[in-house]
């Protein structure tokens, strides 16, 4: 962690507006190996005062990231793959903004959160469920992970109750352990389901590990079905009211 | 012994219609000034061989203008003050269908000693009657309002009561479907709302918003005069989507499916 001291004491503390853009994240360069996966980033980084982290979708995302950071004063971490990302976004203008959600898909039912290469695996997951469970997820790009969207998070945990987070990282420490820190302040219960690696992963093709880590889109209506199934919160009372 | 039809009628009017009763006599302040000083129970019943006790029925327990719904449960008989009790399940049904005549009529017992609060719950029922058999809407916004309430309860109670009764399409529906709400709304008045959460085969109607998630399915009117507009029949459904009288906030199919349901309860009750 000593090689962190930069991060924490030379940039973050001085609040110096300093952009660092970090390439072959996740298991984007899968086949290099389990030693060449960042997967322990985002908790690390996320944990830094001062610095803004972002995780965009795709390239188009990745340039309003950009735009975004050269624009703001500060440091900012940004979190990018190999340029092989599925194109989520057509345009540049469907409402990116530092620290607030961008909710891919309306949806009552679940709420899928998703940073990076995942959201497009999210939104694939959620078409695939409209279609064949008649499920309505609700699909938010959580492209911000800190300081992150609160207010999104509570409005999916109190109109979805049910919440499952993805993201090509260590399930501890990242997004899901972000997002389940503001449910926890929320105080307000629901069914939650974080999807990730679970220790490093296995050496191959981002497409193999992330199924294997059960992270794209199979992955996904898998976990989307599971907790589908779990009640949000005990109410068991099914007499009518008069 | 009453048909499987004539089964699901009168429990849509054992726990559908009849619990309007409350509503009505509690949201009219005139209505409700009468039960002010009232204690007693009341009981509308139909006779059955085939039902436990003998009979269906819904009773009522007022307390000093407080009410309390006990739907589809015969009340104890020694503690029954006013009773209207029908012959039969089909007699009944046709008394609350309009069909008012010395064969329809019920017995009706304990009006000697309670006449005042016989002739109030008339009052009640009557009241409900001319709510429930308008063909256009009232003039007066409250009139309308509360015309709109009744509508949505019995519509959500109806639905759920059939589920209830293993209606086989209600029942097939409520089985596949995950954790949801549907609800029923007027725009800036939520105080009329109604919702029906179904979950694996099980069912529940609700008054007033549902607060512990996002409903999956909203049918929104934007007026009470839209809404009664949908309800009576008045209204070009087509006319009043594509004009904003109706907002359906969710997937529309799911709306056509619920709006199926919805008229089946508006079949059993006409």
């Amino acid at each position: 962690m000593r090689a962190c001291d930069q991060l924490h004491t030379d940039i973050c503390y001085q609040k110096a507006n300093v952009k660092i853009v970090a390439t072959h994240s996740g298991t984007s360069f899968g086949q290099a190996g389990s030693t060449h996966h960042a997967l322990a980033d985002l908790a690390i980084t996320r944990a830094m005062p001062n610095l803004t982290v972002i995780c965009p979708a795709d390239g188009i995302e990745t340039a309003n990231a950009v735009n975004a950071a050269y624009n703001t004063e500060g440091p900012f971490y940004i979190r990018i793959n190999r340029g092989f990302d599925r194109v989520l976004y057509q345009n540049m203008d469907y409402g990116f903004e530092v620290g607030k959600a961008v909710t891919v898909n309306e949806g009552t039912d679940i709420t899928v959160i998703a940073c990076g290469s995942c959201v497009f695996q999210a939104k694939q997951a959620a078409d695939f469920l409209a279609n064949s469970d008649g499920l309505s997820v609700r699909v938010l790009d959580m492209h911000t992970i800190s300081p992150i969207d609160k207010e999104a998070i509570m409005k999916a945990v109190t109109e979805t109750r049910r919440i499952i987070t993805v993201e090509d990282h260590f399930v501890t420490g990242g997004l899901g352990s972000a997002v389940s820190e503001v449910v926890v302040d929320g105080g307000k219960a629901c069914a939650f389901k974080m999807l990730g690696h679970p220790s490093f992963a296995m050496i191959g093709l981002q497409e193999d590990i992330m199924a294997d880590a059960g992270i794209d889109a199979n992955g996904i209506i898998a976990a989307v079905r599971e907790v589908m199934n779990k009640d949000f919160e005990e109410d068991d009372n099914w007499d009518d009211e008069y | 012994m009453a048909s499987r039809e004539d089964i699901f009628t009168n429990k849509i009017f054992l726990c559908g219609a009849l619990p309007l009763i409350k509503t009505i006599a509690t949201d009219v302040p005139e209505l409700a000034k009468k039960f002010k000083n009232t204690h007693a129970v009341v009981q509308i019943s139909a006779l059955d061989p085939e039902a436990p006790g003998g009979k269906y029925a819904t009773h009522f327990v007022i307390n000093s203008g407080e009410w309390v719904v006990h739907a589809d449960k015969v009340s104890d008989k020694e503690h029954t003050n006013v009773e209207l009790e029908f012959k039969s399940v089909e007699q009944m049904n046709a008394f609350f269908k309009g069909k008012i005549g010395p064969g329809t009529l019920p017995k009706m017992k304990g009006i000697v000693k309670n006449g005042g609060t016989f002739l109030s719950f008339m009052m009640v029922l009557l009241k409900m009657s001319s709510l429930l058999t308008a063909t256009e809407a009232p003039e007066d916004e409250e009139t309308q309002k509360l015309m709109v309430k009744c509508f949505f309860y019995l519509l959500t109670s109806g639905i759920s009561t059939l589920n209830k009764q293993g209606h086989p399409e209600i029942k097939e529906w409520t089985s596949k479907s995950p954790d949801r709400v549907y609800a029923l709304a007027v725009n800036d008045h939520p105080e009329v709302s109604a919702f029906l959460r179904i979950k694996a085969g099980k069912s529940r109607a609700g008054r007033g918003e549902y607060k512990r998630a996002m409903p999956f399915f909203t049918l929104r009117f934007d007026s009470f005069k839209s809404a009664l507009g949908t309800l009576l029949g008045t209204d070009d459904m087509l006319d009043a989507t594509k004009n904003g009288r109706i907002i359906m906030d969710g997937g529309p199919e799911f709306g056509a499916q619920f709006g199926g349901f919805l008229l089946v309860v508006g079949d059993y009750a006409k």
